[in-house]
């Protein structure tokens, strides 16, 4: 539990991020959107989620405005910014290069072999 | 962000909310916009829910999925401070400094105030016990002075034109004498008789003070006139009770050697040698006052012996006798300027008004600093301490300052004039006046007190030379050509010096007498011309000091001059 926990607080970031990049969203709807996109395997703990918003906001990554939907209700709308979007970029490079490296060294798919 | 009114969520939700809100700690308007969101979440998560009890069951599976309430507060409030504008950051520091320095000055000001002086050494027992000459009590002058000073009597104030009392001290004072411009033959009788009558009363008091003057040394213990509770006294409240009544009698003593004068003008050189050898006594104190107005006394007693080889025939034996007795008195030595006094003095005003210890050695207290420093306004003495030097800071300078005295009053003025030296003044005005105000207010200004010493060595100087100069005339019918002729007949063992030239005193023979002068504290020879108004030149329009012949001096002098009076008749 402890390593998913470490792994996800790596990962959380950028996961944020990649499904900001596609469209600005509330709170409640990113957590949903994270589960199900991930195929419920992905379950960013509530708790994780809020404090990360802030962070991200206080980085310049993500701006947040409080807007009315049709239903009246005011939410607030977290969506990101230019250098979110950069930041995000370096981050998925990176996220990828590091999957092929641990797929390889678990042997999960084919690469290059050490002499 | 406000929510107008709160949806219906199971009461755990609420309560786990309120709980965060309550637990972050942060802004008002902050902590609505997160409870604002929590809500939000809660309400969205909820909604397609509509039993009661998987209302509750689901909003329980969500809150435990938020997790601890402690830990979600404390992330939540550091990513709202993370976002905080960079002014907001600003202005919480500028508050936040703000408080801590008010409380630390607060704390400050309180251990500030608690403090107390420690004195720890009795710098007047100490004195006592220096300056006390290991010389048998017999020798003592003190127990004859005292005895002196018991007996005066007061002159009779209805004669306001010949006295003057002085309130501020309880005395009367021979006004009219004592400015020295007018003597005793000037007075017209009535005057006369009054200043007989006074004589007369006091003629104890004179005998004590003259027995007093013949013995070899003068010690009584120094007094404090400060609240006897005290363990340590102050130094700075030594009653000097001896002065104001010796130099009285000194006064007495020349009023004596006006009236011997006429019939005996040896026996009046003899009593001005009495004042000036009580003169020596003062001299030998280690007050810095005792010390001038044993200066005062002496130059007093000089001016007169000149005034009376001025005005009446001396026989050669009478003038090489005078003679001896001088030489022999000079042979004494001169004491130095006690300025270690004044040095001991003020470190012990630091030891009753600072706190002992602690940074900076201890600081200054109020209290007994508005009662040194005479300020009325607690206030005002409390923002001085406060902004005071520490008393290391504050003893590291006063000794700077009292180094430069004692370095300063070995010095000629000739020498002081010509070597490139800080004054104390100087020193002071180097210094932040808010932190050393009790330099400037205690430490008294020394930088010329040396001069007087050197004044006097030229008068005494001068006085042994006339004598000679008057055996040379009455040798050989004229006056010398220089001084190095009276030094070869034998008469002088050394040529006098001038300490505001270190080379000899101007000497000039004239038709028929000789002039000896000094040239005074402009540093030139004015040819023997001399300001009455500026008698020693320590102004801009001075000129020379001049010791014969005996000046005419006018009624506009000065109270305290000490120069030769005019001659009579």
């Amino acid at each position: 539990m402890k390593f998913e926990r470490e792994l996800l607080k790596g990962v959380a970031p950028v996961v944020v991020l990649e499904v900001l990049s596609r469209g600005r969203m509330y709170g409640y709807e990113l957590s949903e959107a994270i589960r199900q996109r991930s195929g419920n395997l992905l379950n960013l703990g509530r708790g994780t989620l809020y404090p990360l918003l802030y962070n991200l906001e206080a980085k310049g990554l993500v701006v947040a405005e409080w807007e009315e939907n049709e239903s009246k209700r005011k939410r607030r709308y977290y969506s990101i910014t230019s250098k979110g979007m950069d930041q995000l970029e370096r981050q998925k490079h990176q996220w990828v290069h590091l999957q092929q490296a641990v797929s390889m060294i678990f042997e999960l798919t084919p690469g290059i072999r050490p002499a | 962000m406000e929510r107008k009114g709160k949806p219906d969520l199971p009461g755990n939700v609420t309560t786990y909310i309120e709980s965060i809100l309550r637990k972050m700690r942060y802004r008002r308007s902050v902590r609505q916009e997160v409870e604002a969101e929590l809500l939000d979440h809660f309400e969205d998560a909820l909604h397609d829910c509509t039993d009661r009890d998987q209302r509750k069951k689901l909003a329980e599976e969500m809150i435990h999925e938020f997790g601890d309430v402690t830990i979600l507060a404390k992330l939540i409030r550091r990513g709202k401070i993370r976002c905080r504008p960079w002014w907001r950051t600003a202005c919480v520091r500028l508050f936040q400094g703000t408080c801590i320095s008010i409380i630390a000055m607060i704390v400050y000001i309180g251990w500030f105030m608690i403090g107390r002086p420690a004195p720890a050494t009795d710098y007047l027992a100490r004195m006592n016990q220096v300056s006390r000459p290991g010389i048998p009590d017999q020798d003592n002058a003190w127990p004859l002075y005292k005895k002196a000073i018991e007996c005066i009597a007061q002159p009779d104030p209805e004669h306001p034109g010949l006295y003057k009392y002085e309130p501020d001290k309880e005395m009367i004072t021979i006004a009219k004498l004592a400015k020295h411009d007018i003597t005793f033959k000037q007075l017209d009788n009535k005057e006369r008789q009054q200043i007989l009558q006074y004589m007369e009363k006091n003629a104890p008091a004179w005998d004590y003070f003259r027995q007093g003057s013949e013995k070899s040394y003068y010690y009584h213990e120094y007094k404090s006139e400060s609240d006897s509770s005290k363990p340590i006294p102050m130094l700075m409240s030594v009653w000097l009770s001896d002065i104001e009544p010796l130099r009285d009698i000194a006064r007495l003593g020349i009023l004596h050697a006006q009236m011997e004068a006429p019939d005996s003008p040896r026996k009046a050189l003899e009593t001005c040698l009495s004042i000036a050898r009580a003169g020596r006594h003062l001299q030998t104190r280690p007050v810095l006052i005792e010390y001038l107005v044993g200066i005062a006394m002496h130059r007093l007693a000089m001016n007169e012996c000149i005034r009376i080889i001025a005005g009446y025939p001396l026989s050669e034996k009478d003038l090489a006798t005078m003679q001896d007795e001088l030489t022999s008195m000079q042979a004494q030595g001169y004491p130095p300027i006690p300025i270690e006094y004044e040095r001991i003095a003020f470190y012990d005003t630091i030891q009753h008004i600072f706190t002992q210890g602690g940074p900076g050695g201890g600081h200054l207290v109020p209290k007994p600093f508005s009662e040194v420093a005479e300020i009325s306004e607690p206030s005002v003495s409390a923002l001085a301490s406060l902004a005071h030097a520490g008393r290391e800071k504050t003893l590291e300078k006063a000794s700077e300052i009292f180094d430069h005295y004692e370095q300063v009053s070995k010095m000629t003025p000739w020498q002081r004039h010509t070597t490139p030296i800080r004054t104390a003044d100087e020193i002071l005005r180097s210094l932040p006046r808010y932190r050393y105000s009790l330099l400037d207010i205690m430490i008294p200004a020394l930088g010329r007190v040396g001069e007087h010493r050197f004044r006097m060595i030229a008068l005494d100087q001068a006085t042994e030379t006339i004598l000679a100069l008057k055996r040379y005339f009455l040798q050989q019918g004229e006056y010398p050509e220089s001084l190095h002729i009276l030094m070869q007949a034998g008469l002088i063992k050394s040529i006098p010096m001038d300490p505001y030239s270190d080379q000899a005193l101007k000497y000039r023979k004239t038709e028929n007498d000789f002039v000896l002068y000094s040239i005074a504290g402009n540093f030139q020879d004015d040819g023997g011309t001399i300001n009455p108004e500026d008698e020693w030149a320590q102004k801009e329009n001075g000129k020379d000091y001049v010791f014969w012949p005996v000046q005419e001096v006018t009624q506009s002098q000065s109270d305290n001059s000490n120069r030769p009076p005019a001659v009579p008749g």
